[in-house]
């Protein structure tokens, strides 16, 4: 008796999981369907009268986090850096200096002079991960702006761009994601000439803080997002 | 149902990984061995021993690493792996390429952490290739050459974006003749900026008042320059770092020390396989000195009465910390805004007999000295007990 009732609960489970486990129709693909049995009408988003099922446009949405980044080191190079109060413009970022490659590298990485000539120099980079959790590809995906914060929160400086590219391979990234792909990027950008200058406040223990990095992503066929940094240093000249 | 209950309670424990695991066995390595797929899998285990490490989490330091390691979404995990593969610079590069393969026996691991040890890339800077292409400064720079005729513990590899790079592994500081855990007391990278600096046009002349055998280690506007320490018995050590930052409560803090020390070396762009952080430390972890003290010596008892209740023979002849205001000690770099915790650790005086430079700051040059007038309480002590000290210091 008591292993036919056992049986018979697991026959229940089993069931249950086979339910659960058969395909379903999503509000996409009758969507699909619905669009070809009417012949495109202009129909979507509204009720279908006949099952009373919602149509869901099919859509493109990102989401991101942040990975690391450091704010670089313009120490023996403060001219490859940003300085907000000599580039003061209408607004906006001035252009970033052309890099070396396409990526847009600054010097530090040796490029130049083979890293002979300079002690503390390394361009600033972020690496962030974006996913399309969409349904279809999402188009032109772009860093559209990386604002500077103070650990305090007083905005600082947007701060160019240089290049961006799939950190794991190194390929210039050409702003297609398809849907439900994510991927790495390494995002080069002109850190600050004179971090330590403008990051610090009055009373704060010298080299203490760094700064926070809001990283506005956006899409042609996406709403933008933006991903927060943690506090970001500049990179150590002599830490180990 | 009894056992399935088990084995799931048991999974659940493991994931929450909450507080960190204390050693229980004596033999470290050993732990390590039994620990390893802990620090490899679990992110949890992982993140736990990061923060009770860190026991001063509002240090910049601290908080670095808080906010990037072990998170439960995005952050240093992310990070795509980079692989070991250097090529020794001297007379005869050779190249040489390390495994991720997961060691299977206590001896493996400790080959592939001596491996480590000596030739993955801890740090790279643009002047060490200048350096490492004028042999005529090696010697007096305190850079060595092996039995092949290369720098002991310089390499180049290729940095992730492609461009060749020159670094220090952890043999350059901690490998002087070749002993590995032994302080290159004479190594002078704070004069190979300067002179860097000189030929470049740079004002390095800071850089030039280090002095041999320490490196500023806290990038935080001062120069605070410590000695570079032995790595000996360290499974007795409290505190790594000579401002104490990190609290050694199991192996997995060095383990993670090692592994964020590489993250930053990469300049934040690669992380290493787990496997080889784990493998740096087990080996770490076994270094011993080729010294024994001589207990039988008189001066053992003067010791003891003396100066054991700060060097503890049972910490290596180190201890706990200490207010740095208390000591003779440049306070400095116990009051970095980075990492400074207002005390000093008390160091291990094994290998002392083998140094020529003492004191935190190395800028002693003979025990005599440390004891005369380098160390507070040499003054309270008679002739006859400096004499025995002396000569038992010297078996250490």
């Amino acid at each position: 008796m008591k292993r036919a009732l056992l049986l018979a609960i697991s026959l229940v489970f089993i069931l249950a999981a086979c339910v659960e486990n058969e395909p379903k129709e999503t509000g996409w693909e009758i969507n699909q369907n619905n669009q070809n049995n009417q012949n495109n009408q202009n129909n979507q988003n509204n009720q279908n009268n006949n099952n009373n099922t919602v149509i869901v446009t099919p859509s493109t949405e990102l989401d991101g986090m942040f990975v690391s980044g450091h704010l670089g080191n313009y120490l023996d190079c403060p001219e490859k850096g940003y300085d907000p109060n000599a580039n003061v413009g209408a607004g906006s970022a001035p252009e970033p200096p052309e890099g070396e490659d396409g990526a847009g590298r600054l010097a530090g990485d040796c490029a130049e002079d083979g890293c002979t000539g300079i002690l503390n120099c390394e361009a600033a980079q972020l690496t962030i991960r974006i996913e399309n959790i969409g349904d279809i590809q999402a188009d032109a995906v772009e860093i559209r702006s990386l604002r500077l914060f103070r650990f305090d929160g007083e905005f600082v400086a947007e701060l160019p761009v240089v290049g961006v590219s799939n950190a794991e391979t190194n390929e210039l990234f050409e702003g297609d994601l398809p849907a439900s792909d994510g991927l790495m990027l390494r995002v080069d950008f002109q850190g600050l000439s004179n971090a330590y200058e403008l990051l610090t406040s009055e009373g704060d223990r010298g080299w203490g803080h760094g700064g926070v990095l809001e990283v506005e992503v956006g899409a042609e066929n996406a709403p933008a997002i933006t991903i927060e940094s943690p506090e970001l240093y500049v990179l150590d000249a002599v830490a180990t | 149902m009894r056992r399935l209950l088990t084995i799931l309670l048991t999974f659940s424990v493991i994931s929450c990984g909450e507080a960190p695991v204390e050693p229980t066995s004596t033999d470290t390595v050993q732990w390590m061995l039994e620990h390893a797929p802990d620090y490899l899998e679990s992110r949890e285990f992982r993140r736990a021993e990061l923060e009770a490490s860190l026991w001063k989490p509002e240090l910049p330091y601290a908080r670095k690493r808080l906010t990037a390691y072990g998170l439960e979404r995005g952050g240093w995990d992310l990070l795509p792996e980079f692989e070991v593969k250097v090529t020794t610079v001297g007379e005869n590069p050779t190249e040489i390429e390390l495994s991720s393969d997961v060691p299977q026996t206590r001896e493996e691991w400790l080959a592939l952490g001596e491996q480590v040890f000596w030739y993955a890339p801890m740090r790279r800077d643009g002047y060490l290739l200048w350096l490492s292409e004028r042999p005529e400064l090696w010697d007096e720079l305190g850079l060595q050459a092996d039995a092949d005729g290369n720098i002991r513990g310089v390499v180049r590899y290729t940095d992730p974006l492609g461009d060749q790079r020159t670094a220090i592994t952890c043999g350059a500081c901690h490998g002087d003749q070749g002993i590995a855990g032994a302080a290159n007391k004479n190594l002078d990278l704070g004069r190979a900026r300067a002179i860097f600096g000189e030929e470049n046009g740079l004002d390095n002349t800071l850089f030039g008042t280090w002095g041999p055998g320490t490196v500023d280690v806290t990038d935080d506007g001062v120069t605070d320059p410590l000695a570079i320490p032995n790595l000996w018995n360290l499974d007795t050590q409290t505190h790594i770092n000579h401002s104490a930052a990190i609290k050694l409560d199991s192996p997995a803090a060095l383990a993670i020390r090692f592994e964020t020390q590489y993250i930053e070396g990469q300049s934040l762009l690669r992380r290493p396989n787990r496997v080889i952080p784990w493998a740096l430390a087990m080996y770490v972890y076994s270094l011993k000195p080729g010294t024994r003290p001589d207990t039988s010596l008189p001066g053992h008892t003067t010791f003891e009465q003396k100066c054991g209740s700060c060097h503890q023979a049972d910490k290596a002849f180190g201890g706990g910390l200490i207010p740095a205001d208390s000591i003779n000690a440049d306070p400095l770099a116990s009051n970095s805004p980075l990492r400074g915790t207002g005390y000093y650790k008390v160091p291990t005086l094994l290998g002392i007999s083998n140094s020529d430079r003492f004191m935190n700051n190395a800028k002693v040059d003979s025990l005599e000295d440390v004891i005369d007038s380098g160390h507070p309480y040499g003054e309270t002590m008679s002739e006859n007990d400096k004499v025995e000290i002396l000569e038992f210091l010297n078996t250490l």
